[in-house]
């Protein structure tokens, strides 16, 4: 079974209790022993985002057992930012986050977990997601 | 039961526990154990156990989860069929 990818969106859903489908999820992922990745770079982004009150809440989410996070040394780093090449000189809106998501995710062929699939799909179409629903 | 200590360079200390179960609990355990990525049946064992406590930190923080977005939760990733890309 394949594993699922966490980006920045969904991280922050989950730290801050934003859905109830976000909770049930990590719930049910750990229950069901489904390898959780968090690539750094968006963990990055999830901390800037998540109030200090939920801080506790995204720590204990890191400390999920199935879950690891994805470093970024330099090689990894040359791939991410080639792979969202295109999309950056063609104007659209990019950021680091998402590249380094796109690019764990096709690397290790896992499904990304995200409410906005948008900024994944400018840096590669081809990349499977899973929508949080919005409920 | 009796139990002994255990300790590794660099690991935190360990402790050696034996406990009685009915045979095909055992078979079971093993059986499990070894179709997961543990080293040993200690390994999933203490896996098992990390993830239990973590679940109930978890429902303690957040509360128990919707038991309908549970399920389809569970549903999705049993499917493990992601969404076409956007056109």
């Amino acid at each position: 079974m394949s594993g699922r990818i966490l980006d920045r969106t969904a991280l922050v859903d989950f730290a801050t209790s934003a859905s109830v489908y976000g909770g049930a999820f990590l719930v049910a992922a750990v229950e069901m022993d489904i390898d959780l990745v968090a690539p750094v770079v968006a963990l990055l982004d999830a901390w800037s985002a998540v109030p200090t009150p939920d801080r506790a809440l995204l720590e204990l989410l890191l400390e999920t057992p199935l879950l690891r996070v994805e470093p970024l040394h330099a090689g990894a780093a040359a791939e991410a930012g080639i792979r969202a090449h295109d999309a950056r000189t063609a104007g659209a809106t990019y950021d680091a986050g998402s590249a380094h998501t796109v690019d764990a995710a096709m690397r290790l062929g896992y499904v990304v977990v995200t409410s906005d699939p948008g900024p994944l799909r400018v840096i590669d179409p081809a990349v499977a997601v899973e929508e949080l629903p919005g409920f | 039961m009796t139990s002994g200590s255990d300790q590794s360079a660099g690991q935190p200390p360990r402790e050696r526990l034996t406990v009685s179960l009915s045979s095909d609990l055992v078979r079971g355990l093993k059986s499990a154990a070894a179709e997961s990525d543990a080293r040993s049946v200690s390994a999933y064992v203490e896996y098992l156990l990390r993830k239990e406590e973590w679940l109930r930190r978890w429902k303690l923080a957040v509360g128990e989860p919707d038991p309908d977005a549970l399920a389809q939760a569970r549903q999705a990733l049993l499917a493990d069929q992601p969404q076409p890309p956007a056109s």
